[in-house]
């Protein structure tokens, strides 16, 4: 079934949170997106803690993660969820500014599924976002667990 | 064995001393056997002389009065004389008249039948003495007495001469052998003693030694500076030694500071990466909604949101290449045999030439080098995409690739091609960072490309230079030094 | 007549044939003589020299030089064999520094003072008597008489072998008080004289 599924965003600068959103707009893919401003409130959406104790059951589809968040960054969300049984198969792709090598080497050591550079260009930006959304957020099967668009 | 070590200055002395007694003897020897050779001959002349006037004063009566027999009877008394072969008595008109043969049988022509135009006087031949005497009558010369003497008695006494004056010499030269032999000692000993100091010296390098012995005359103050030399690169040493353990603090100091440089440097260009670029992608993504947007704008406002966008997005370029180029000078060198044909076949199945305009490559085998793989391709990447953006606009585009030089030491690479060239006046600002020959209308770049390729090149200890002309296209070069390979 | 025709040929020939062969025989012994002239010539040059040269070989006693200077006499006693010839051979000689002269005599109580004299052969019959009268004088006798030195001359000249040779008589050259040169003694002939003078 190519229908949207949810996509969890996880970006700490409001411009990129607008310029991101904007970009899967573009693309009709902005509907099921949730925003989370840190790590924290990532960690907290995915144990449906806190705040969103009260959020519909069900994984996102996939993890749009940035690495450079206070409190708690990327790289720390993605060692917790890959070490947490029942989310070390959500999807998770870095959308990042960061080129360092061992910001690669890092993510793919904790077994992140895609590493994107965003683009300075918005163009590009928009066309990237495009296939991330288009891949994860329909094609792609999820794993089991992740929740689907409630009627 | 010490000896022998020494033998040569031993035997310079030795032989010195021998060959200047020697030579003195042989030279006194030679003067005294000339001077007595001399004497001898004088006297043998003498001799003769006086036996002949006494001969010839015996034979007057016997030429006056013709008397042949009488004549050769007085000759005949030279016998007593061994020493003469022969003699004979002339008359006033000069033909022989009576003669004496010591040995008959032998020589029949001792003596000429005419005296020929000898006169008184004698002559010294190779084996004999000739010696002609007038016997007068009355004051006048009544015939000629010749007399022929051999010159044993010269010979003999020279011999003599030479035997006692050889025995003296040889005598000499042995006492002097003895003498100097003994005598030597006192300068080879000393001298000996320093080189194996000197020796010791310089296997321990133990600069505390000093040469001992006798310190006066030269040799002795050879010893002093000897001494006082060792004690100078001692102190020499020490300092030495101090100054390089100060060094190695300060090399310590020095490479902690550069560690610790570098460390910030790489948090620098870490934080440059993610947080410098944020806000560019801000205000590029920014521009450009609001550039899709429309909003009320009218021409020349869109025209201003356009170059926000544009400059965003230059400075975006700019601060991709500033990190790549930091990067290349930070990481480790990783070295590899790397075979250049293969990075090369790499480098140009990405570069994705313009099918419109087919380029003519001319790529030559090249040599497998030692050294990072992935900074030389980036320096073939950035060649190759230099040489196919300026050769852009030519007609017929030509890129040549090949090896300009293979030496011993260093090979060196160059990349041709026919576009657009360059003025060698601005030779110097080609390799520089950002630094650019063409506008950003004319071709697009950031001048980072050629800054990279000499950063790379320069840490694997190459050189890069270029030469070109405008509208005649560029070469570019660089070299690799030759590893010497130690092992296979 | 053959006979007498023949033998008068013959007759009238041989006065010359015997002029002819005489005159022959004369050039023969004159040519000879002629050569044993000039042979005697030559002899007397030898001669002459000689006695020359005895003038050197010879010490007279210095009494017979009344002083330095005066000439040695070489006399001529009787017929002159010499001629020109001894004039030319002593001419201008000096023999220590004494010039020679050169005298003829005629008797021999003139020649008592020569210090050579050459007794000449046609004086050999008186030869015995001359020497007599020469007793206790320093003069040199010299001659060519047959057994000159024999018969008592000091010096007598012979030829042998076409070679001028000479006799010396030493009692006679001892008696005369004259010393001869060992020089000369070994060229000559010793021989014995008579016991005196004239015997």
């Amino acid at each position: 079934m190519s229908e949207l599924k949810r996509i969890l965003l996880a970006e700490d600068n409001e411009n990129d949170i607008e310029l991101t959103l904007k970009a899967l707009a573009e693309n009709r893919l902005a509907n099921e997106v949730i925003v989370v401003k840190d790590g924290v409130e990532a960690l907290d959406y995915l144990y449906r803690r806190g705040k969103f104790s009260s959020s519909p059951l069900g994984n996102p589809a996939v993890t749009l993660l940035d690495l450079k968040m206070p409190k708690v960054d990327g790289l720390e969300v993605l060692r917790t969820m890959r070490a947490d049984p029942k989310m070390h198969a959500i999807p998770v792709v870095i959308l990042t500014s960061s080129r360092e090598e061992r910001d690669l080497v890092e993510s793919y050591r904790l077994g992140v599924n895609a590493y994107v550079v965003k683009p300075v260009k918005f163009q590009q930006f928009v066309e990237a976002v495009k296939t991330l959304g288009l891949f994860w957020g329909v094609l792609n099967e999820p794993p089991v667990g992740s929740v689907r668009r409630v009627a | 064995m010490a000896l022998f070590g020494n033998a040569s200055v031993r035997l310079k002395l030795i032989l010195a001393s021998i060959l200047g007694s020697g030579t003195a003897l042989l030279v006194f020897g030679a003067v005294i056997t000339g001077f007595d050779l001399m004497a001898l001959r004088a006297r043998l002349v003498r001799r003769m002389t006086v036996q002949a006037d006494i001969v010839g004063a015996n034979c007057l009566s016997a030429l006056l009065f013709n008397d042949q027999k009488s004549a050769e009877d007085t000759l005949a008394a030279l016998k007593a004389d061994p020493r003469i072969l022969g003699a004979g008595l002339y008359t006033a008109d000069r033909k022989l008249f009576a003669t004496y043969l010591r040995d008959p049988a032998s020589g029949a022509r001792v003596m000429d039948e005419a005296l020929g135009d000898a006169g008184e006087g004698h002559l010294l031949m190779r084996d004999r003495l000739r010696l002609s005497r007038s016997v007068l009558f009355n004051g006048a010369a009544a015939g000629t007495v010749v007399i022929l003497c051999d010159l044993r008695e010269i010979t003999e006494s020279l011999t003599r001469d030479v035997v006692v004056f050889g025995s003296v010499l040889l005598t000499s030269l042995l006492l002097a052998l003895a003498i100097s032999s003994r005598l030597q000692r006192d300068i080879t000993q000393p001298i000996l003693h320093l080189a194996a100091t000197a020796r010791r010296v310089s296997q321990d390098k133990d600069y505390s030694v000093r040469a001992t012995g006798d310190r006066r005359g030269e040799i002795g103050a050879l010893v002093v500076a000897f001494n006082e030399m060792l004690e100078e690169i001692r102190q020499q040493e020490a300092a030495l030694r101090g100054a390089q353990d100060e060094l190695e603090q300060r090399v310590v100091e020095r490479t902690a500071q550069l560690q610790a440089a570098n460390g910030e440097l790489e948090a620098f260009s870490y934080s440059v990466s993610h947080d410098l670029r944020a806000p560019i992608r801000h205000i590029a993504g920014f521009a450009e909604i609001l550039e899709a947007d429309g909003a009320g704008l009218n021409e020349a406002g869109r025209r201003h949101l356009k170059k926000i966008a544009q400059a965003a997005a230059r400075m975006g370029e700019l601060i991709d290449d500033l990190l790549v180029f930091s990067r290349m000078g930070r990481s480790e060198l990783q070295a590899a045999t790397v075979s250049l044909a293969d990075l090369l076949k790499e480098v140009l199945k990405e570069a994705q030439p313009d099918v419109q305009r087919p380029i003519d490559w001319r790529i030559d085998p090249l040599p497998t080098v030692h050294g990072d793989a992935a900074m030389l391709r980036l320096v073939f990447a950035n060649l190759v995409s230099n040489a196919m953006k300026y050769t852009a606009k030519s007609e017929h585009p030509r890129i040549e690739i090949g090896v300009d030089r293979d030496e011993d030491r260093e090979v060196v690479i160059r990349v041709r091609d026919n576009g657009v060239g360059f003025d060698m006046a601005y030779v110097s600002k080609l390799f520089g960072v950002f630094q650019r020959l063409h506008r950003a209308d004319e071709f697009e770049g950031t001048g980072i490309g050629l800054a990279n390729v000499r950063r790379i090149i320069n840490r694997h200890g190459g050189r890069t230079w270029a030469e070109g002309e405008l509208g005649h296209g560029a070469a570019f070069y660089f070299s690799l030094p030759k590893v010497k390979e130690s092992t296979t | 007549m053959v006979k007498a025709a023949r033998s008068s040929r013959w007759t009238r020939l041989r006065p010359a044939l015997l002029l002819c062969v005489a005159s022959a025989f004369a050039l023969a012994s004159d040519r000879a003589r002629g050569d044993d002239a000039s042979a005697a010539r030559s002899d007397y040059r030898i001669k002459a020299a000689y006695l020359y040269y005895f003038t050197t070989f010879v010490d007279w006693p210095s009494e017979t030089f009344s002083k330095s200077g005066d000439a040695l006499v070489i006399g001529v006693l009787g017929e002159d064999p010499f001629g020109a010839i001894l004039d030319e051979t002593l001419r201008g000689k000096t023999v220590k520094d004494r010039p020679l002269l050169v005298k003829r005599f005629a008797s021999i109580k003139e020649a008592r003072d020569s210090h050579i004299l050459f007794i000449s052969s046609s004086e050999q019959d008186r030869l015995a008597s001359i020497l007599k009268v020469l007793e206790g004088t320093t003069v040199l006798t010299v001659g060519e008489i047959d057994h000159f030195a024999s018969r008592g001359g000091e010096i007598g000249f012979r030829v042998e072998d076409k070679k001028v040779r000479f006799d010396i008589n030493v009692t006679a050259v001892e008696r005369a008080r004259l010393k001869v040169s060992a020089q000369l003694m070994k060229l000559g002939r010793i021989v014995e004289g008579p016991g005196h003078p004239g015997g």
